[in-house]
Parts: structure tokens; C-alpha cells; sequence
């Protein structure tokens, strides 16, 4: 499973939303919820999810799916 | 809420002016940012008026500087960012505190409170809030070093001292070293911005404060005309600031964020602080919300999320308040504004819970709720502003 499908099975389940599709493109503005404050939950269940710790600097700094998944990917290579 | 008035003297324009002159045809990074170092320098020269002023900002960037350079090579990163960290601390304490400050009817002139007059006018609570900013990113090695130049230009751009905004240290090094030239339209969108805050300032402002604000001492319904006539200009004096300095900056080619969104069109507080002071609201966002609800996040394994979100803003918005000033009403001020947050997460929580995903939509859409939420707001925030507005007069 790639880490994009990986990722939406996180957001489905953070954002309790079953049909929910992200894209590398999807900003906050496009999920329902995403607000500063499920953020950090997200976060948390993306670490969860990918045995990954990320910073609290790098959690301010996402802006997109995009960006997250990058640095997945980067914390697990 | 700002101190800068006396900063846009004819030295700051003339400064702007040269500026544009100066920089326009620069076509290196290089050459720019030596460019905008001579000017937020030569606006220091001026505004500070005193070469012994001069030396000690120098001096402090290059100790600040040293400081980075040991935060980055140490294995103890945590000492040295704590070095920075209470030296800006002592700083902004020595500014902000009651009696101590340069705005303090009588400031106590003894030794280190005569640094208070050079700390007002470089704007220590903004930079400081730079400075914590640019130590934390080179504390996890997000990025190196700034050299003492671009230090410089992040902590002290000559637009941005007054009241910000708050530049992301993330954002300033994003932004094109060489900006695209701008068009014939894009310099008179920011003449007009630059104008339009003036009129706001020095016209609206300047006139409401006259005629209606009497610092809250006629009683009874004025009281409320009065509160809300405050709120209007403080917002207006405030949102001018950051016109001009977006002004500028779109003239000067640097990147400058935008601070204010229609603030009074909030429907709760959290809406208001995505609004309003936005540069300010996204550097405690940075740098205390979500470092302290990711530590409460994860030693509580991911339990009591409501609970923790509430609690980090609060924190997060009551530090806020200190930040404004350490003193009764600004503590007040920031504790209005903690609870105002915290209380809207736990009922944005609990309508989710009573209606639903889509009933909460759908309540949301109704113009009735609507309209009473953003009046709630605009009082609430008003009634908070009172509280400094007593004590300390119109900003």
C-alpha cells in the first residue's frame, strides 16, 4: 500500500469519514474539521501509523497531504 | 496596542524612498541583501540618534549571533537556547514591566531602565519574538545559521519595528531573492495600500479617538458606545500599521505578511484570532500551541484531546496577554482571551456531539446564528479591550 493510501486510511479515521479522498494536494482548507486544533490528533496518528516522531516545528510548517507524506517518507528512509 | 507613531517620522519615508531607489535595479541576491541592511541600518542611525545606541544593537546581534553559532555546534542545544531565551526574556521584562517601562508615567531612570528607550524603539516585543523564532528553527537544524546580515535584515526590517508584523523565519527565507519588478499596477495597488492606511490612521482613527473616546469616564449607555468605538480604533490604528508596512514592503520587493483579515466578522474567538494579528496568532501557534499540545498529546497516549486542546489555548492565549504587557489589565486581557478560545473549542465539541457532523453544518449556515455569534464576538472582544483602555488610555 503506497503511503498516500496509507495516509487516507489515517485521515478517514481521525476525520470520521468514511469517503473521505486526500490528494498530495489537499490543503486544511479541503477537509472538514482540519483545524490547527485536530492537527496535532492527526499528527499523533500519523506517527502512530508510521512508527515515525516528527518536531513540533516541522508539525507547524505543513501546509499540504503533500508535505506530510514527503516527510514520512524521509523519516523512514 | 502599538508604539511606533513616532518612528513614522520624515526619516522613515525618506528611508522607503530611498529604498525604491536603491533597490529596484539590484538584480543579485547578494547585492540586495546588502541593499536592505544599509537601509534598516541607516534607519537605526537615525531613529536611534546615538552612536553608543548604534554600538549596542550591534553588539547584541553579534552576541546573538554567537549565541546561535553555539546552539547549532553544541551537543547541549537546550543551555544555549535557554541563553537566548531569558536574555530576550530579561530584555522584553525590562520593557514591559510597570515602572520600568519607557511608557510609564514616571519610568524609574536607574541603570539598566535606560536601555528602555532603545528597547521601545527597536521594538523589543516583536523582535523578541523574532529572535525565539530564529532560535528554535536553528535548534532542530530545520535550517543553519543566519549570517549576521541576513540576522540583521529578519530581526530589524525598518517596516515591520513598529508593530510587525511577525515574520515566519520559514517565510522569510521562502521568499524570491530577486523579486519579479513590479508592474505599473502592482505600484499603485501599494501606494494606495500605503495611503489608505494613513487615512485610517491619522483621519478615522485620529477623529473618533477626539470626538467620542473620553477614556471611559462618562457612565451609563455611552459606556457602550464608548467600548465599541474603542475596539473600532484600535483595530483601525492597528490594521494601519501593518497597511503601511505590506505597503512598503511590496514596494521594497520583501515579502511582508498580511496581519488582519476583517477581524469584527468573527464568529467566535478562535475565528477572531485567525483574523485578527494573524502574523502574532500564527507565531504562538508555532511556537507554544503546538509544541505544548503535541508534549500533553502524546504523554497522554493520545487521550483527552478536548480537554488538551483546550488547555494548550488557554496557556497558549494567557502568554499571549503577557506578551502585551506585564501588568493587571493585560494579564485580564489575556486570560479573556484564553477562556474566550477555550470555551469555544468545548462548545464547537459539544455541538458536534449534540447535532452531528451535518447538523453542525447546517446550524453554522443559519444567518440568525451567524449574525448573533459575530455580535457575541465583536462585544466580547471590545469588553476585553476595556479592560486596557482603562488603565492605559487610548493606544
Amino acid at each position: 500500500m503506497s503511503t498516500l493510501a496509507r495516509l487516507q486510511e489515517v485521515f478517514r479515521d481521525v476525520f470520521d469519514e468514511d469517503d473521505l479522498t486526500i490528494t498530495t494536494e489537499t490543503t486544511a482548507d479541503d477537509v472538514d474539521d482540519w483545524d490547527s486544533l485536530l492537527h496535532v490528533t492527526l499528527v499523533v496518528n500519523v506517527e502512530a501509523a508510521f512508527g515515525v516522531k516528527f518536531t513540533s516545528l516541522e508539525v507547524a510548517g505543513l501546509k499540504n497531504v503533500g508535505q506530510l507524506m514527503t516527510l514520512v517518507e524521509e523519516k523512514q528512509t | 496596542m502599538t508604539n511606533g507613531s513616532d518612528l513614522f517620522s520624515l526619516t522613515f519615508w525618506g528611508i522607503a524612498l530611498l529604498g525604491v531607489l536603491l533597490l529596484t535595479p539590484l538584480t543579485s541576491g547578494r547585492a540586495r541583501r546588502w541593499g536592505i541592511a544599509v537601509l534598516n541600518l541607516a534607519f537605526l542611525v537615525f531613529a536611534l540618534d546615538s552612536w553608543r545606541r548604534m554600538a549596542l544593537v550591534g553588539g547584541g546581534l553579534l552576541a546573538l549571533w554567537g549565541l546561535l553559532q553555539g546552539l547549532s555546534r553544541s551537543k547541549r542545544g537546550g543551555l544555549w537556547f535557554a541563553g537566548v531565551l531569558f536574555g530576550g526574556l530579561a530584555l522584553l521584562t525590562l520593557h514591559k514591566l510597570p515602572g520600568l517601562s519607557a511608557y510609564a508615567p514616571e519610568p524609574i531612570g536607574s541603570g539598566l531602565a535606560r536601555l528602555n528607550p532603545l528597547l521601545a524603539l527597536i521594538g523589543i516585543s516583536y523582535v523578541f519574538l523574532r529572535i525565539v523564532e530564529v532560535a528554535r528553527v536553528v535548534w532542530s537544524k530545520r535550517h543553519a545559521v543566519p549570517t549576521p546580515i541576513v540576522l540583521l535584515n529578519y530581526l530589524l526590517p525598518f517596516h515591520m519595528l513598529a508593530a510587525g508584523p511577525i515574520q515566519a523565519y520559514d517565510d522569510y527565507l521562502d521568499q524570491p531573492e530577486v523579486p519579479d519588478a513590479l508592474d505599473a499596477q502592482g505600484t499603485l495597488d501599494a501606494v494606495w495600500r500605503i495611503a489608505f492606511g494613513l487615512f485610517k490612521k491619522f483621519v478615522v482613527a485620529y477623529a473618533i479617538e477626539r470626538v467620542f473616546l473620553h477614556g471611559f469616564m462618562i457612565r451609563g449607555a455611552y459606556t457602550l458606545l464608548e467600548m465599541n468605538l474603542y475596539a473600532l480604533v484600535v483595530y483601525l490604528d492597528f490594521s494601519a500599521y501593518s497597511d503601511i508596512a505590506v505597503g512598503i514592503g511590496r514596494l521594497l520587493g520583501v515579502r511582508t505578511p498580511e496581519n488582519f483579515d476583517r477581524p469584527y466578522l468573527a464568529r467566535n474567538m478562535i475565528d477572531f484570532w485567525e483574523r485578527w494579528h494573524i502574523s502574532l496568532s500564527e507565531w504562538v501557534r508555532r511556537n507554544l500551541f503546538i509544541p505544548l499540545q503535541l508534549t500533553l498529546v502524546r504523554r497522554s497516549g493520545g487521550k483527552h484531546a478536548l480537554l488538551i486542546s483546550s488547555v494548550s489555548l488557554g496557556i497558549a492565549f494567557f502568554l499571549c496577554g503577557l506578551w502585551h504587557g506585564f501588568s493587571l489589565p493585560f494579564l485580564l486581557w489575556g486570560a479573556m482571551h484564553g477562556v474566550g478560545v477555550m470555551v469555544t473549542n468545548l462548545y464547537r465539541a459539544w455541538l458536534k456531539r449534540r447535532l452531528g457532523k451535518g447538523g453542525v453544518k447546517l446550524y453554522m449556515e443559519r444567518r440568525g446564528v451567524r449574525l448573533v455569534a459575530t455580535i457575541l464576538t465583536i462585544e466580547y472582544v471590545a469588553a476585553s479591550l476595556v479592560l486596557v483602555g482603562w488603565s492605559w488610555g487610548v493606544a
